[in-house]
Order: structure tokens, then C-alpha cells, then sequence
């Protein structure tokens, strides 16, 4: 289905509509301060999106996906947004997914995608090592083929929501010869097996966000793996184009602008709102236009996806300043708050407590700092540079 | 409406390609200077084959080429350095022109469009910066005519112009006069502006003027040099884009040719970062120009200005920023008259100085925001 401009109104309506009928208000509030949601509340938001067939928009027809267009699906994302829908299942229904639709085989889409659809199978990624971050092909956790399974050695770090999950998608080496990303297979492992253990690592600003995963000589079936073996790189970084797009941020980050314009009308400055003060109205504006030119810029680059079927390296264009813009709106929403910044978020949980601060300043401080992550993760914004520099500018 | 340039966009920038590299071409080595194309042979080529004044709508001699059209030749333009008096000779007074009635107004008109520029845009005032909405000049009743008094600076543009357009003070809000250059009372006084164009201050000392001078109605007057200013920051966001992206371009090829320590600039992963940064800055000033663009074809309200101050404010930005780097990434060489890679931070400078600063346009984005709220 192609979108055209009466087509794209009545669709956002539709959205609108749909989260108006079934967007519990508690769920949007959580959503529109940054916060996670728990797990009855994922499930069950998951529950609703599948009853009327959006679970899991961008898979193909037959799996319970949808047969949109790109722009259809950007409209969706970015709708879903601004309606203030939780954003769930990152590595279920926008990672594992994808890829075993286009990699796994039929056995491995009849078993895996109907579980992964309904919240049955909870995801996590299996990527860095402690020795591999932004230089992943380094990764040195071994599978080693043992009849029709595979032993597996070795620890993954930084997985975020690993305590939450039951699966884990790994890249493994399964080679140590020839070039690093040649020796790199995709497997599937179920985190009850015998050997696998885990610890929690804990962010800086306090909450259990990411874990280590260690393997001990756990056994995989080889009809676990996804595609060839040492075939993992590649497979891995397939991440869908129109996913590329939203490396931008921009719906997390017009959000924050949201949050920054209701403050300046709350919060005082020398007696005075804040959207009166003028340095303030600088800043704000400042925050504002960035936010606009990288709106311009994610449209833009979904204008060449629909007509090239790629963006190429632009979306490193966008990751770089999509989380800045991010960083800087957390921290303007921070500064104007001031004292209201420093109540830490068990603080809201006391209603009596809460009263006193602003509902907005929940989780502010804590979104500046967990935002300090994504310009280390999936590639570091010196990678994104690197890409930039050695891919479009031919330095 | 889209991003990436339209057929007719494309070809526009093809012609204006080639005549800018012609002229360029052509123009006199002068001892000491990057060669610059001579600017009126350029302006009449850019005229004869449509292109000077594509943007005007067709009653003023244009080809009702939009903003798009705008778009294109000042980002053009801005590719290459040279005084080219796109926006104070063409843009500002084209957009008063084109509200105006009467036969003069429309001569002037396709004299604008055709590549000359007979006419200057006077409504900058000493000590005012960017306030154009209470001048000091005053247009008293005298007959059926006015006298106009008052002092003029910062017209750009203005050394060979044949009429001015003068605002000033009226018992009825804010008028646009037509001021000929050789009116008794008036005093044209030639200055040399920072990037090497020579602009003028103009004082009329009671001069008299007919009823017909008056080029826009009492109550327009305001609106039209505002809407006016509007196009000319436009221009200006889009002839910086220009400006930046031919300064990065010729910077990158320095940093491929140039060796330090045994191997070229290109290879200095500190170069590398900063080069990435900057193309990161200068394609999001194009995705919002293109914006700007887009937003000001659908129609000129109030989203369409927040998007134009929101395209300058980043320009003025990003020009000063690149215009810098271009300088110290070619390091000493960058300094001289002769390279002239310093022409992209003085025409950056002028046109921020002239238009209005980043802040400035960060309030002006504000109220527009809030209005529309």
C-alpha cells in the first residue's frame, strides 16, 4: 500500500484513534518521561498491537506482519511516537525477526517466529564481549562443532534486558582463520540450557540495566544456528534499512522538546516562567532548530529509501546527531530544574514525596545519563565519524 | 512536496554550473587575488538564459519559479566566491516590486529580472541592528506628495543603483518609497563592506516626492519589507549552504594532496573527525534550507517563517563554523588573499552581520512557534 497525502492524515488518525481506545494513561505518562515499562504492562500492550494486527508491522504477511510500504511504516513509528505507545520488543520484533525471516530456515520460522510474535520467547543480544565493543569482529566467544551440536565458551556483555529475557541471539566464532568477520556464526540459545549463568551489571545512576552472560561449555543444536556457518557477520548487519532511519532518534527526542516547553511554562526563573526568560528562550531555541533540521534531514532520508531502497552511510549521519541532539535536550531539561532534578526516581514512588517536585522532572536526570549509552553502543560516534569520513567524504 | 532536486532543478544547476565555471574562467587574474568572476557580464548571462530571475512570479518578469527556484541559484551562487548582489540587488527589492502596482514598478521589475540591478533597498538605520519596524526617517505630507527626511545605512548593493526603495515613518504606519538616485536632497555615499562589495548610506534631506512614489499601500508597508527581509534570509541560508559545501569540497581536496610527517592531512584521524562533524553540520542545514524551501512554496504563514528562521539561524551557524575550519585546515595558505578559501567566513559574516545573528533568529523562531501554538 502506497501513502499518499489523504491516505497519510487518515492513517495517523487511525493510530491516534487506536491509542485513545487502548493506551492505558499510567503506560503514556511512563512513555512521554523515558521511563521502561514492566513486564505485564509490555505483554499486554503487545496484546492489544496484535489483536489488531500491529504487532509486528514489518514482518512479511505470512508471519502476522504487515504488506506496508516504507513510508507507511515511517508514518507508524513516528505516529506510535508522538501518541506517546511504549516502544517494546526492540529485539524481538525489529531484530530476531527480521532476521529469521530472511536467513532462517522453515523449521526455524515455524518454531521461533510465532513464539517471538506473542512474547513467548523475551530476546536479548548477544553481541559485545568485554574485549569486543565498537570493534566487534574481535568477538572471541567459541563455538566449537561437536556432532549436532555446537559447544559454547566464552561471556557476552552489556545486555541490556538479559534479566528480562528467556532467549539470547549470539554471534559466536566458529573459525579463527582468515579475516575476523569471516569466522563468525548467528546462534539462537535458550538461556535455561545447562551452563549458562549470568550477572548483573549495574548502570552508573543506579538500576540493573545491563548483565554479563557466561557460557560453559553449553550445548546448542546446530539446527539452532541461522544461516551458514561463519556466515554471522553479514547476517548480523542486515539490521532493516528502514530501521536505519529511525538511528536518528527524533521521536525520543521530540518528546524531550515536549517536556522542555511544558517546564518553561511551570518552572520559574527570577519569578518568572522560564519561556519568559530570554537566555532561556535562546537555549530552547537552540534545542528546537537542531531538532527541526534532524527532522528534515530523517524525512529526507526516507524520501531516498523509498526511491533508492537504501540510505547507505547517511544513516551514520544521523546516528551521530540524533544522539547528540538527544544528549543535549537531557540536559537542558536537567539545567532548567535545577534542584527539581534531585530527587532520585524512588523519591515517586512516595505520593507525598512526589507532590512536592514537578511530574515532569521524574526520570530527567536519569535520562541524561542513560543516554550516555547510545553514544557508545552500536558502533561509537567516533565509528559513525570514521564511516562518514571514510565512506562519503573519501578522506 | 520533496526533498531531492526536481528535473528542472537539476538542469537549472547544470546551466548555472556551467556559466559560473565560464566566467569564472574568464575572469582577470588580478595580481593577488583568486580569480572572481566579473559580476555584470555574469548577472546578464544568468538573465539571458532565465535563470536570474526564474523565481519571480511571471507579472514581474519572472518564471514563477518559487522559493525551489530561489533555492537554487543563491546555493549556487554561494559555491563560488564573487560579489554576485543576488540578494540585496534581486531578492529584496524583487519581493517589494512584485506586491507593488503601476508600470514603473513592473519596468523595474523585468529590468531586475533580465540580470541588472537598477534598484537598492534602504531600511537599515543607524544604531537599529535588525529593527526595521520603527524607522526614524519620516515622510511628511507636502501637497499631493511627501518630503522625506531622515538617514539610511547598510544598502546593500546600492553603488549602482538608479532608485532606491526608502521606508519611512508616515502618519499611517510604515511607507516604501521610490527614491531616485539623482533626487535633490538626497546624498548617495559609497562604503567598502568587510568581504570587498561596496554598499551605500544614503541621506535625504526633505526631499520631494510625488504622491506616486509611494510604491505599497499605507498599510503594507510593514508587512512587504518584513516578508521582504523574510526572502532575502531565505536566500541567505541557502547561498551559505552553497558557501559551505564548496568550502568543504576544496578543503577535502587539500587534505588529499597536502603531505605532513610523511603522509596526507586526509589520513590524521583528528582531520577525519572534524571534517565528519562539519559535513554533519552542512547536511543539516541543507535538509532544513530544502525545508525552509518546501514550507515557503505552500504558503507564506507563519510555519513557513519559524522554518526560514530556523534555515538561517543554522546557516549564520554552520557558515561561521565551516568558514573557520575551511581557513585552518589548509593551514597558513588558508590565511592569503590569493587562495581566497577566506571569502566563504567574510560573505558568512556579512550576510549574518546584514541579516541577523543566530540569536536572532532563535527569538524570531520562538514567537513564530508560539504563535502557531
Amino acid at each position: 500500500m502506497n501513502m499518499h497525502l489523504g491516505s497519510e492524515a487518515a492513517f495517523r488518525a487511525e493510530i491516534a484513534e487506536f491509542c485513545h481506545d487502548n493506551l492505558d494513561p499510567e503506560v503514556r505518562r511512563r512513555s512521554d518521561l523515558g521511563l521502561p515499562l514492566d513486564e505485564a504492562a509490555t505483554l499486554d500492550w503487545q496484546r492489544k498491537l496484535l489483536a489488531r494486527g500491529w504487532g509486528a508491522p514489518s514482518w512479511d504477511e505470512e508471519w502476522g506482519g504487515t504488506d506496508w510500504d516504507m513510508r507507511k511504516h515511517f508514518i507508524f513509528e513516528e505516529e506510535m511516537a508522538a501518541q506517546g505507545a511504549p516502544l517494546i520488543g526492540t529485539f524481538a520484533i525489529r531484530m530476531i525477526g527480521p532476521i529469521l525471516q530472511a536467513y532462517g530456515n522453515a523449521a526455524q520460522k515455524a518454531h521461533f517466529l510465532p513464539r517471538t510474535l506473542n512474547f513467548d520467547y523475551l530476546w536479548c543480544q548477544g553481541y559485545s564481549e568485554p574485549g569486543a565493543g565498537s570493534d566487534l569482529a574481535s568477538l572471541q566467544t567459541r563455538a566449537v562443532r561437536n556432532g549436532e551440536d555446537y559447544i559454547v565458551n566464552g561471556t557476552k556483555i552489556w545486555t541490556s534486558a538479559g534479566h528480562l529475557a528467556n532467549h539470547i541471539f549470539c554471534l559466536v566464532r566458529t573459525s579463527t582463520e582468515g579475516r575476523q568477520q569471516g569466522g563468525i556464526s548467528f546462534l539462537l540459545i535458550d538461556l535455561d540450557t545447562p551452563g549458562v549463568s549470568s550477572r548483573p551489571v549495574h548502570h552508573f545512576y543506579g538500576p540493573h540495566v545491563f548483565n554479563q552472560f557466561f557460557f560453559d561449555d553449553v550445548r546448542v543444536p546446530v539446527a539452532n544456528r541461522i544461516g551458514a556457518e561463519n556466515a554471522g557477520w553479514g547476517i548480523a548487519k542486515s539490521l532493516l534499512e528502514h530501521e536505519r532511519l529511525f538511528s536518528s532518534r527524533h521521536t525520543e527526542a521530540r518528546r524531550k522538546l515536549g517536556r522542555l516547553r511544558r517546564l518553561s511554562h511551570d518552572v520559574r526563573i527570577d519569578g518568572r516562567p522560564a519561556r519568559e526568560d530570554p537566555h532561556f528562550r535562546n537555549e530552547m531555541a537552540k534545542r528546537a532548530i537542531e531538532l527541526r533540521a534532524l527532522e528534515n534531514a530523517t524525512m529526507r532520508a526516507l524520501e531516498r529509501l523509498v526511491d533508492d531502497g537504501g540510505i547507505g552511510p547517511f544513516a551514520s549521519v544521523l546516528k551521530l546527531r540524533g544522539i547528540e541532539v538527544n544528549q543535549r535536550l537531557d540536559r537542558a531539561i536537567v539545567q532548567l530544574l535545577g534542584p527539581d532534578a534531585l530527587p532520585a526516581e524512588a523519591t515517586w514512588e512516595d505520593t507525598g514525596l512526589a507532590a512536592l517536585f514537578p511530574d515532569e522532572a521524574r526520570n530527567a536526570a536519569e535520562s541524561r545519563y542513560w543516554w550516555r549509552g547510545p553514544a557508545i553502543a552500536g558502533g561509537s560516534q567516533e565509528v559513525q565519524r570514521t564511516i562518514i569520513s571514510k565512506h562519503i567524504l573519501n578522506l | 512536496m520533496r526533498f531531492a532536486a526536481t528535473e528542472e532543478e537539476v538542469m537549472v544547476q547544470d546551466m548555472l554550473g556551467r556559466a559560473l565555471k565560464e566566467a569564472t574562467e574568464a575572469a582577470l587574474r588580478i595580481q593577488g587575488y583568486a580569480p572572481r568572476p566579473e559580476p555584470e557580464a555574469l548577472r546578464r548571462k544568468l538573465g539571458d538564459l532565465g535563470l536570474w530571475g526564474a523565481w519571480l512570479p511571471e507579472s514581474a518578469g519572472g518564471a514563477d519559479g518559487g522559493p525551489r527556484m530561489l533555492m537554487t541559484l543563491a546555493r549556487g551562487l554561494g559555491r563560488m566566491p564573487m560579489f554576485h548582489g543576488l540578494i540585496g540587488a534581486g531578492v529584496l527589492p524583487g519581493a517589494i516590486l512584485s506586491r507593488a502596482e503601476g508600470a514603473e514598478a513592473t519596468g523595474l521589475a523585468s529590468r531586475l529580472a533580465a540580470g541588472e540591478t537598477p534598484v537598492a533597498v534602504a531600511a537599515m538605520e543607524p544604531g537599529a541592528r535588525w529593527d526595521l519596524t520603527s524607522p526614524e526617517t519620516r515622510a511628511e505630507p507636502d501637497g499631493t506628495g511627501v518630503r522625506l527626511t531622515g538617514t539610511k545605512v547598510h544598502v546593500a548593493d546600492g553603488a549602482s543603483a538608479e532608485v532606491f526603495i526608502v521606508s519611512a515613518r508616515t502618519d499611517r504606519g510604515i511607507g516604501l518609497f521610490l527614491v531616485p538616485a539623482g533626487a535633490e536632497g538626497l546624498t548617495v555615499t559609497p562604503y567598502p563592506v568587510t568581504d570587498g562589495t561596496t554598499w551605500v548610506t544614503l541621506k535625504a534631506d526633505g526631499i520631494a516626492l510625488p504622491g506616486s512614489a509611494r510604491l505599497i499601500g499605507p498599510d503594507d508597508g510593514a508587512a512587504t519589507l518584513d516578508k521582504a527581509f523574510t526572502l532575502a534570509a531565505f536566500a541567505a541560508s541557502a547561498e551559505i549552504l552553497g558557501s559551505c559545501e564548496a568550502a568543504l569540497t576544496h578543503t577535502l581536496d587539500y587534505l588529499r594532496t597536502r603531505k605532513q610527517f610523511g603522509s596526507p592531512l586526509a589520513t590524521k584521524q583528528a582531520l577525519q573527525f572534524r571534517a565528519a562533524d562539519l559535513h554533519t553540520d552542512i547536511e543539516m542545514l541543507s535538509s532544513q534550507v530544502v525545508g525552509a524551501a518546501n514550507a515557503l512554496a505552500s504558503g507564506y504563514n507563519r510555519n513557513a517563517r519559524a522554518n526560514v528562521a530556523a534555515a538561517m539561524c543554522l546557516a549564520v551557524q554552520t557558515g561561521d563554523l565551516v568558514g573557520r575550519e575551511a581557513i585552518h585546515m589548509h593551514g597558513a595558505i588558508g590565511m592569503t588573499r590569493e587562495l581566497g578559501i577566506g571569502q566563504h567566513l567574510l560573505r558568512a559574516d556579512v550576510l549574518a552581520r546584514w541579516l541577523g545573528s543566530a540569536e536572532h533568529y532563535r527569538a524570531q523562531f520562538t514567537a513564530f512557534e508560539e504563535d502557531a501554538a
